[in-house]
């Protein structure tokens, strides 16, 4: 757990500290906006593909960085997610900039009724029973009874939306671009939570529960509250790649996509915001050119760099890039002395 | 009638297989209070290794025995050289190397020997077709082994010295050095027999299953279910909750949901158990001093 500097040397540093702060999110939306005009329709997908996975692992480092709870089934909500916009965009032509954030209401359903009994759970039961959900899942995606509705065995295509072409956009440039808005509401939403009173409570449940209960905390309120909020915010990524690929069946939600999001969250670093950005990123490129090589090497990377990471720096690359600047900024006092 | 029989005395069989995975999974949840996740993989891997002995033409049995060999080498140094190091870190840590652990082993087996099926033949042909006309001869030879495997397991925590220091680590690993035990080697030796005992699970499950690198992905699921069933802080639970989910699989998969929604049954028992008796049959209850 890092200490948090008292509020007295936040206030010394005052508007530089606030700018500095601005700095990294701000460049990376700006870098975002750049990316619709100069990638091609393949890259943005991925692009695309990144930013879901990025929304989807927000809401697991919330769920498990700032509540302690692990879920190894997270895909159960990518799935969710997918299937609805599927759903609502093929059956009631329902616009996807409505589908998807409907995708995030339902997922959020889901995950109230999964918080019920899980926030009774340890951590090990947690995971214990997330994990043989993440199995499982494709078993309910391929159910005969549910088959009209998820597409069964042979998936689904999701109908094409229509481009935003009065902006003078493509439809790769238009799903990017709302993915990108969406990811910058979200992520800057996320941080205003984790940062105030609501976050400073899950943490204090997440270190000391008992404590917390004591300082009247509703410590299963609480930990209902960020369920939903996770299964919203992995809903919404879930929607946003169904949307750009186009495509989902039983394969899009196997177990594998569970573990790759949990090991997204690992490698950027489960107690960071801006570390799941960098966790999607990670878990979309690397496959992308291990899979070339021999299939399966991307998957023994993952697993390789999830114990290295747990091994040298257990706050993943968020956690890295925090101490590199703590690092060069008692480089500059000392010299300045 | 009869194929109703035939179902319990099958799922009873496939259930030797789950309950030796689930006795695995207790042995080192007696140590470290988690389940190993990478359990079913390691499996996997003992699995392949046995293939490629026999492929070479070494007998079945001395590769079986050489497979078990080896597995009990790599599981200790595993607990050395990998687990070690995360012996004071936090619980969900030690959870994610364990999935990072199942991940790599998984990815590596498929980048050297790929990701098709393959056929790996059954020792117990000798058996002749079907035992009394109830079990195949394959099933009749893993209730046998597991039946065996069992009883040694038992024969050594009961009647050794090293089994007798072996519970004493996990049950009080301070007072257990002040008598004179090797704690860490104590533990490596859980890892070891944990990824013994495992190996055999994954090789009699192979002519099942076929072998390929997810094959222990379901299987590791009834498992975990038979060791919650049985209460997971339990050996004998263990072996009697493999069992009974072998037994509870077949009969759900022919009477009540079909074989394809297999695992959502046993999801459902698994949620089930842990809200209404999470110690489970033998499990004792886990008080937490404040």
């Amino acid at each position: 757990m890092e200490t948090r500097k008292p509020a007295l040397f936040i206030n010394d540093t005052g508007n530089r500290g606030r700018a500095q702060k601005l700095a990294v999110p701000l460049l990376l939306v700006t870098a975002g906006f750049a990316l619709t005009f100069l990638l091609d329709g393949y890259h943005l997908l991925q692009a695309t593909n990144i930013i879901g996975f990025a929304i989807a692992i927000l809401g697991l480092n919330l769920l498990a960085g700032y509540n302690g709870q692990i879920s190894v089934g997270q895909g159960a909500f990518l799935a969710m997610g997918g299937y609805t916009c599927a759903i609502l965009m093929n059956r009631l032509g329902l616009p996807f900039w409505l589908a998807v954030p409907a995708a995030g209401c339902t997922s959020m359903l889901l995950g109230f009724l999964i918080a019920i009994p899980a926030i009774r759970l340890e951590l090990l039961y947690l995971a214990l029973a997330t994990f043989s959900l993440a199995v499982a899942l494709p078993q309910f995606a391929k159910n005969k009874v549910l088959a009209p509705w998820t597409g069964g065995v042979e998936g689904q295509s999701i109908q094409r939306p229509q481009p935003w072409s009065e902006l003078g956009l493509n439809l790769d440039q238009t799903i990017y671009l709302y993915a990108l808005l969406t990811a910058v509401v979200l992520f800057w939403l996320v941080h205003n939570l984790v940062s105030g009173r609501l976050g400073r409570a899950l943490e204090a449940i997440k270190d000391q529960p008992l404590a917390a209960e004591t300082m009247a905390i509703d410590t299963r309120a609480y930990k209902i509250k960020t369920f939903c909020a996770s299964a919203f915010l992995t809903g919404v990524g879930g929607g946003i790649g169904a949307v750009a690929t186009g495509y989902i069946s039983a394969d899009t939600y196997t177990f594998f996509i569970s573990i790759t999001l949990l090991i997204g969250a690992v490698i950027g670093g489960f107690r960071s915001i801006l570390g799941a950005v960098f966790g999607a990123a990670f878990i979309v490129l690397v496959p992308m050119y291990a899979e070339k090589v021999a299939h399966g090497v991307a998957w023994a990377l993952f697993g390789a760099a999830t114990i290295a990471m747990m091994w040298l720096m257990p706050d993943g690359f968020a956690g890295l890039c925090t101490r590199l600047r703590e690092h060069v900024q008692r480089l500059i006092s000392r010299s300045s002395l | 009638m009869e194929s109703f029989l035939l179902q319990i005395v099958s799922g009873l069989a496939i259930g030797g297989v789950y309950a030796s995975l689930a006795l695995a999974l207790v042995m080192i949840y007696q140590t470290t209070d988690l389940v190993n996740f990478s359990q079913g993989e390691l499996a996997m891997a003992s699995t392949y290794l046995a293939w490629v002995l026999i492929g070479n033409g070494v007998p079945y049995w001395l590769s079986f025995v050489i497979t078990l060999a080896i597995s009990f080498a790599v599981g200790f140094f595993l607990e050395r050289v990998l687990m070690r190091r995360f012996q004071k870190a936090p619980l969900h840590s030690v959870l994610i190397v364990m999935i990072g652990l199942m991940v790599f082993i998984n990815g590596s087996i498929g980048v050297v020997f790929g990701y098709e099926l393959k056929d790996f033949e059954s020792p117990f042909r000798w058996l002749g077709g079907t035992v009394r006309g109830y079990m195949s001869s394959h099933e009749a030879g893993i209730a046998l082994v597991t039946l065996t495997v069992m009883t040694l397991v038992f024969c050594f925590f009961r009647f050794t010295r090293v089994g007798l220091a072996m519970r004493a680590a996990a049950v009080n690993p301070l007072s257990a050095s002040f008598v004179g035990v090797d704690v860490s080697v104590m533990l490596s030796l859980g890892w070891a027999l944990a990824a013994m005992i495992g190996a055999v699970s994954g090789v009699l499950s192979a002519p099942i299953v076929y072998l390929d690198p997810n094959m222990m992905l379901n299987i590791i699921i009834y498992a975990f279910a038979g060791a919650l069933l049985g209460g997971i802080t339990s050996a004998l639970g263990a072996v009697v909750g493999g069992l009974l989910i072998g037994v509870a699989e077949n009969l759900a998969g022919a009477y009540l949901v079909g074989t394809d929604m297999k695992l959502v049954f046993i999801l459902a028992v698994i949620i089930c158990i842990l809200l209404i008796k999470p110690n489970g049959l033998f499990g004792r209850n886990v008080v937490v001093r404040v």
